[in-house]
């Protein structure tokens, strides 16, 4: 009898910790659209900066 | 009748099994939406205290230390890959490609020093400017940006700072640039290049 009381609990564990990473796999990863988990980066220089300085001297 | 018992009890533990494992995963798949949700509310709020961005155009400069009132043009890039100058002495230029006066980022604006014939130009007077000096660029729209002077610097042509000059900023940014130093007949170009870095301080 306490043998059988032992495998149903191993059952029972079992099928528990199954269930419960199953579901929480499917359902909780966030949707890589997901705006709440978005981040912008701020870019570190103007998108289409010059190469060089003005040429601001002797205009005709 | 002891094999029904145990098939009893093991159908016992599966069902229970699932219900547990069920009611967990989803406690804990509302917590994770909960954070999620408060995320989102604090990405929402910095949103709300960003600078609003107007939709208009940089289209005047003013500048009362140096009595400076121009029209401010449009530009992108020169064929040599420079930024684009004003079409005549008394204009700035905006670089439109790059940030917007009054967002966040380096916007940045130059202008004439001199003309061919040795008369000044619209930033003649640039280099008289000092700390907490005021420039105000107001748009087609009517907002205006009004910014005060926080550094001058002063560049060889050859070393000029271009990413820096136009970076991003956590703040709203109005660099002028003029020429400075002497001028060479051969490469008809001026040695350096005059900064004047300055950061918002209103707008309206």
């Amino acid at each position: 009898m306490i043998k059988k009381a032992v495998i149903a609990t191993g059952v029972f564990a079992v099928s528990a910790m199954a269930v419960a990473t199953m579901t929480f796999a499917q359902t909780a990863t966030p949707s890589p659209t997901s705006g709440a988990t978005t981040v912008t980066v701020t870019p570190t220089t103007a998108v289409s900066a010059p190469t060089s300085a003005p040429n601001t001297g002797r205009v005709n | 009748m002891k094999n029904t018992l145990f098939l009893f009890i093991i159908s016992i533990g599966i069902i229970a099994g699932i219900s547990i494992g069920y009611g967990t995963s989803h406690h804990a798949i509302n917590r994770n939406k909960q954070v999620l949700g408060d995320h989102t509310v604090v990405q929402n709020e910095r949103a709300n205290t960003a600078p609003t961005l107007s939709p208009g155009v940089p289209e005047t400069i003013t500048i009362p230390k140096i009595h400076v009132s121009a029209k401010v043009e449009s530009v992108g890039m020169d064929s040599l890959g420079r930024m684009a100058v004003p079409t005549n002495a008394t204009d700035t230029a905006w670089y439109s490609p790059g940030f917007k006066p009054g967002m966040n980022g380096s916007a940045v604006i130059d202008g004439h020093l001199d003309q061919v014939t040795g008369a000044p130009a619209v930033f003649w007077n640039l280099k008289l400017l000092t700390m907490g000096d005021t420039i105000s660029v107001t748009e087609d729209n009517g907002k205006k940006y009004t910014f005060a002077v926080s550094e001058i610097k002063r560049y060889p042509y050859n070393t000029f700072p271009i990413k820096h000059v136009f970076a991003a900023s956590d703040v709203p940014m109005l660099n002028l640039i003029t020429c400075n130093g002497t001028w060479d007949k051969t490469s008809k170009n001026y040695s350096d290049r005059l900064v004047v870095y300055s950061k918002l301080v209103s707008e309206n």
